[in-house]
Order: C-alpha cells, then sequence, then structure tokens
C-alpha cells in the first residue's frame, strides 16, 4: 500500500473522531491529531484500536505513544506492513 | 518537580457512556488490577473515568516538567485510597504511580462529571485553586478552549485585583507543556492546567505561584 494509500485510510479514521471536518480538509503529515485536529486523549486511544482493525496490524504501547501527527501514524503503518 | 495536572470528564457524554463494555479500551488504558476494580463496581462507567481522568491530570502533571515523558496510559497506576461520600459528590482520595515517581490525588465524582487534581505533594494539591464550570449555552455553543482560558483568566484577575485585558494564556510554541499565564507581558511562575470534556471545562492552578517567574529563583 502507497503512503498515499495509507494517509487516506488514516483520514477516513480520523473522519469518524474529528468534530469539525473542515480541520481535516487542509490536514497534513505535520498536523497534530490532539491539538490541531482537536480529538481528545481517550479518542486517540479508539483511533489506534480502529488502526489495527482497518490495517489488520497490532499497535504496541510504545508504538501508540510515538504517535502525534498525522505523518506518525502512517510512517509506523507503512513500516509494520513492509 | 510535577507541576499541576487537572482533567474532567463528562459522564453523560455519547462518547463516553457504555465505554466500560469495550474490553479493547479498557485493556489498552488500565491495568489488570484497574480492570478488576471497574468490574467489581455498580457503576463501572463512572469508576472507568475516575481512573482515566487520574491518569490525564498525573500525566499533564508530570508532562508539564518533562514533555518527553511516556503517555501510555497504563504507565499510570491508580491506587485509590479513601472515599469521603457526600449528598451528591464523592471524594476519592489517592495516588498515581507514574513513571517519574508518586503524584497525590483527589478524584471528585458528581452525578454529570468526574474531576481529577494531581500534583507532586499533598500540601501543594490541598493549596490549589480549582474550578469545574459548565459551558455557557452547552456544548458546542461555546469555542470550550476560549471558555477554560476565559475563566482561568478572570479567577487569576480577582486574586492579583487586575483587569482580565492585563493577563494572557500562553503555550510554548510546540504547542506541548503546560500553559503559562502572562501578566502585563511578564510571565507568571504559575503552572496552570486546562481542561475540557462535553459540557464541562475545568481548571487548576496554586494561587502561591501568582508571582513573576523570575522572583522564583
Amino acid at each position: 500500500m502507497s503512503v498515499e494509500q495509507i494517509t487516506q485510510k488514516v483520514i477516513d479514521i480520523l473522519r469518524g473522531y474529528v468534530k469539525d471536518s473542515a480541520l481535516l480538509e487542509k490536514a497534513t503529515q505535520e498536523t497534530h491529531i490532539l491539538k490541531d485536529l482537536k480529538v481528545n486523549s481517550a479518542r486517540l486511544v479508539d483511533i489506534i484500536i480502529k488502526c489495527e482493525d482497518v490495517f489488520g496490524t497490532s499497535i504496541d504501547d510504545d508504538e501508540a505513544d510515538r504517535i502525534a501527527t498525522i505523518g506518525d501514524a502512517v510512517l509506523l503503518i507503512q513500516q509494520k506492513a513492509a | 518537580m510535577p507541576g499541576v495536572g487537572n482533567d474532567v470528564v463528562d459522564l453523560k457524554d455519547p462518547e463516553n457512556i457504555g465505554k466500560s463494555r469495550d474490553d479493547r479500551f479498557l485493556c489498552r488504558v488500565f491495568t489488570a488490577g484497574e480492570r478488576e476494580l471497574i468490574a467489581s463496581v455498580p457503576s463501572p462507567d463512572t469508576l472507568l473515568w475516575s481512573l482515566w481522568a487520574a491518569k490525564e491530570a498525573a500525566y499533564k502533571a508530570v508532562s508539564s516538567a518533562d514533555p518527553a515523558v511516556c503517555s501510555i496510559p497504563r504507565r499510570y497506576r491508580v491506587v485509590l485510597e479513601a472515599e469521603d461520600a457526600t449528598r451528591k459528590i464523592v471524594r476519592l482520595a489517592g495516588k498515581v504511580i507514574t513513571p517519574r515517581g508518586e503524584l497525590v490525588l483527589e478524584v471528585t465524582v458528581s452525578a454529570d462529571w468526574v474531576h481529577a487534581l494531581a500534583a507532586g505533594a499533598e500540601e501543594a494539591l490541598k493549596r490549589l485553586c480549582q474550578r469545574v464550570k459548565r459551558l455557557e449555552g452547552g456544548k458546542g455553543a461555546v469555542n470550550p478552549s476560549a471558555f477554560v482560558r476565559g475563566a482561568l483568566l478572570r479567577e487569576i484577575a480577582r486574586r492579583l485585583d487586575c483587569p482580565v485585558g492585563d493577563l494572557s494564556v500562553v503555550k510554548n510554541q510546540d504547542g506541548l507543556g503546560a500553559p503559562r499565564v502572562l501578566f502585563r507581558g511578564e510571565l507568571l511562575a504559575a503552572e496552570v492546567s486546562l481542561s475540557h470534556d462535553g459540557r464541562f471545562a475545568a481548571f487548576a492552578f496554586d494561587p502561591a505561584t501568582l508571582i513573576p517567574a523570575d522572583c522564583t529563583g
């Protein structure tokens, strides 16, 4: 799966948790999930669980702790798929 | 030296109701002992969000001094020690064992919200000024971040006997770490903690630290 495809799927997942959809329209790899998209920490846990389901992988605690931006999530998923 | 942490959770928010039935969320966030405790009480959602708020408050307190500290919820173990039940509000005391040592904890539980406070020492915790406020107009009617900043600044202005316009909340350039307060352009020593969820917002700070940051040595 290409970086673009992973990014699109991550953004699709985020759509279910970001209340202001306009924030997602201008999202980039550098967009911070908590600070820029106003997602709260409990929902970030839900997003990680959803990523596990969508990408058919498992994300351990330390890997999850490194996810701050959309790019962090994309890179992690890309690495796990390699 | 840990700072101040607070966290509020709206118990009636649709996204929070029934979370105690979400096994994968429980396993990712709570230790085995915490999960057993949640499963053993009559109101598991309330205890779940009390423990969650405690972990979040503790993370905010330790990350204010060390923004790189891990945020993995399971590594913030909550130990509740006592219960002080009144008619409508229950106060739980305890501690959170964090990757940077133990913090003292107080969790207040109402019918609508839970609010946790964490600090490095008992005397610091008791000194804290904290408020939980209902968002004016309800959820979605106001920007909750702006609302809680305004409520905090009004409280500090009252204590410093100055116009609210003399004060502002600032964050680090990267947006991480605890927010700070400027008084007439000068940084105050006070660390503050802000939180909002659903229909509620909350803040906490140590009134003893409402002095210029450069006076703290």
